[in-house]
């Protein structure tokens, strides 16, 4: 096989893990008890709109057919509508998305930041103190739910010290957001050159973003930490400690090689995070994707919901199709297999 | 506390140790026996909190609005003038329950299918077929953002405490599928299981006489981790109010409840429950790390720190420069 070879099989692997998704969505549609089409239009809806919908959705038809509706709606990029906002709900979407992914991204990078520069020091020193620093971090950051540690801080840097704004979304009512460009409110101020409002934004975002990243660094440390321990024991680092590099130079080679496995964290806790920053994002009412989805799930506006957890899959997809692709780069090994 | 050993310290097996039992290596270790200490108070705290002499979890009194810890009220009072010890005391009651069934639903399920899938793995025709599909079906389900995948759930199957064991429960499938997969096929590969299929074994006596046993540890290790997980699951949703409604006590709910006190300066409300949340799912992961410790022949035999520091103390005097701990040769 050439080089290429797995890089294209893994390309055209997404299309069925796409369809999948779509499958397993379709799937929970049709766990809903009795009929989904009241329930989808609200509890507003006329009874003629419940007819017409319900023949929409081919609710008469044998399920093969309705599946295959669904997956023409979808091409069509219907997700339906969400009675709430009585938009579309892919449009809700693309607006509150840029908001997660600027809350997520930033705080896998304060995770990165933290953990793999702890997780290589106590890696590559099994007995030493940044060791025990490393486990006695993982232990308790581990087991905290991020949720109450946005908590805490809030009440230590809003309430005690009055350092954080207070955690109620993206920017302060009194500040105007930025023309919309990307839909991260600190990028587009940058691309404005408007310095108040991005650092505005910046603000907003300390907490949120510290918390994530307190959280999402255990498993990176952990990750990094237990491949550096097992390359501290091979044959490359031995002749490099037994021909006298020094500990840094070590320690870089060291991390090169401990990439891949990073990188595979990040994605995994990428993908994770689209669904699981839901709850940051109600703690700061942060106005993303996540907190639609609550709210989408607490008042039965089942599009929305479905919508919301068919568009972070997919997207949870294409992240890990990213990561193996930065895999492939990163380690030429895996070309060849 | 362990006597020095007469070998010099390494990583490899200490002597002292080779014997010991799983008591001795628990006891050895703090962060275990942590572990297996909290989760043993939580549990009893489930079991006997309504025959304590506690004020009523449920009944509110609102003369006592918001009352900062006391004697009178050790963790103080919410909004409602609840108070918050006897709150979360009774709180595990109804978050270890839903946390323990679902765990044990995805355990068995995923399990049990995860070791078919495994047996059946390569083999020709259609249970070969099943293996392969089956993977890919779980792959997908993978995809989707665990928190997501749940909250959609309990949306789609009403709300309420079964909808929830059951959303945590299939949600984790996946994980238990593919660690018992893995594990059967590891197994399959031993001389003793191919020896019993050359006798003629069937699936279900393989899976009963050499998968299940030889695994079990593993999925144990996995099962008590997963525990804690469906806590913080479950709370997570009850934080949001897709969860355990209102006045039940719920740690994830009370959490809830406390956040606008918090933000204006009482903090009782949220931080006492989160702390009871977070020791639990500490204790939990402490027992199921202590499972898998002692299942990997390596850590199983590590000298602990414990013994480590009894041994450089007893030492010292002797110890010369070279022989400095950690530069051990492997």
């Amino acid at each position: 096989m050439t080089v290429l070879g797995p890089i294209l099989f893994r390309l055209i692997a997404f299309v069925p893990q796409l369809l999948g998704v779509i499958l397993v969505s379709f799937l929970l549609l049709k766990l809903i008890p009795g009929d989904p089409a009241p329930m989808m239009l609200g509890p507003l809806a006329t009874t003629e709109a419940i007819a017409k919908l319900r023949a929409e959705l081919g609710l008469d038809q044998a399920l093969p057919v309705q599946l295959w509706q669904y997956l023409v709606r979808l091409a069509h990029g219907d997700l339906g509508r969400s009675w709430q906002t009585t938009n579309p709900v892919l449009t809700d979407l693309a607006i509150r998305i840029p908001a997660t992914l600027e809350l997520v991204t930033l705080g896998l990078a304060l995770a990165l930041a933290i953990g793999v520069p702890l997780g290589l020091a106590a890696g590559r020193n099994a007995h030493g103190r940044v060791a025990r620093l490393a486990d006695g971090y993982g232990l308790g950051a581990g087991a905290m739910p991020d949720f109450w540690i946005a908590l805490l801080l809030i009440y230590v840097f809003y309430t005690l010290l009055g350092w954080a704004p207070p955690p109620l979304g993206r920017l302060d009512f009194a500040v105007l957001p930025p023309d919309r460009i990307t839909g991260s409110y600190l990028i587009d101020a940058l691309i404005a050159g408007d310095g108040a409002t991005a650092l505005a934004a910046l603000g907003q975002l300390a907490l949120p973003v510290a918390t994530l990243g307190l959280t999402s660094a255990v498993p990176i440390l952990k990750m990094t930490r237990t491949t550096v321990e097992r390359l501290q024991d091979s044959d490359f680092v031995r002749f490099a400690d037994a021909k006298g590099l020094s500990p840094a130079r070590v320690s870089a080679h060291v991390l090169r090689n401990a990439l891949p496995s990073v990188v595979t964290v990040v994605g995994t806790l990428y993908g994770t995070l689209l669904g699981g920053a839901v709850l940051i994002e109600v703690v700061f009412s942060w106005g993303g994707a996540g907190q639609y989805a609550v709210s989408a799930v607490l008042n039965a506006d089942i599009n929305a919901a479905l919508g919301f957890v068919v568009v972070t899959a997919a997207l949870s997809l294409a992240v890990h199709l990213a990561v193996d692709l930065i895999s492939f780069a990163l380690d030429p090994r895996l070309r060849l297999t | 506390m362990a006597e020095p050993g007469p070998l010099p310290p390494s990583r490899d097996p200490a002597p002292a140790e080779a014997g010991a039992d799983f008591l001795t290596f628990v006891r050895r270790r703090p962060v275990y026996l942590a572990g297996y200490l909290i989760v043993g108070a939580v549990v009893a705290m489930a079991v006997v909190a309504p025959l304590l002499p506690l004020r009523s979890p449920v009944d509110a009194n609102a003369g006592v609005y918001l009352v900062a810890p006391s004697l009178a009220y050790p963790m103080g009072t919410d909004t409602a003038g609840l108070d918050i010890f006897s709150r979360v005391l009774h709180a595990p009651r109804v978050d270890l329950a839903i946390a323990l069934f679902s765990t044990l639903l995805a355990a068995l399920v995923g399990g049990l299918l995860g070791a078919l899938l495994g047996l059946w793995d390569g083999r020709p025709g259609l249970k070969g077929l099943v293996a392969i599909l089956a993977m890919r079906l779980s792959d997908i389900v993978q995809a989707f953002p665990v928190f997501a995948l749940a909250l959609v759930l309990v949306a789609v199957l009403g709300q309420g405490v079964p909808s929830i064991v059951l959303a945590i429960g299939i949600v984790n499938i996946p994980v238990y599928l593919r660690l018992m997969r893995t594990q059967t096929l590891t197994i399959r590969t031993q001389p003793y299981f191919e020896a019993a299929t050359l006798a003629g074994a069937g699936d279900a006596y393989a899976l009963a006489r050499h998968v299940v046993p030889n695994a079990l540890a593993v999925l144990l290790a996995q099962v008590a981790g997963g525990i804690g997980a469906a806590v913080l699951l479950t709370a997570g949703l009850s934080f949001i109010g897709a969860g355990v409604r209102a006045p039940t006590p719920e740690w994830g709910g009370m959490i809830a409840n406390g956040f606008q006190n918090v933000i204006t300066g009482q903090w009782w409300p949220s931080v006492f429950p989160g702390l009871a949340l977070a020791l639990t799912i500490f204790g939990f992961s402490a027992i199921g790390a202590s499972i898998e410790a002692w299942c990997n022949p390596r850590e199983r035999t590590r000298t602990s720190r414990r013994e480590w520091a009894a041994f450089v103390a007893a030492h010292r005097s002797r110890r010369s420069a070279d022989a400095r701990p950690g530069a051990a040769t492997p």
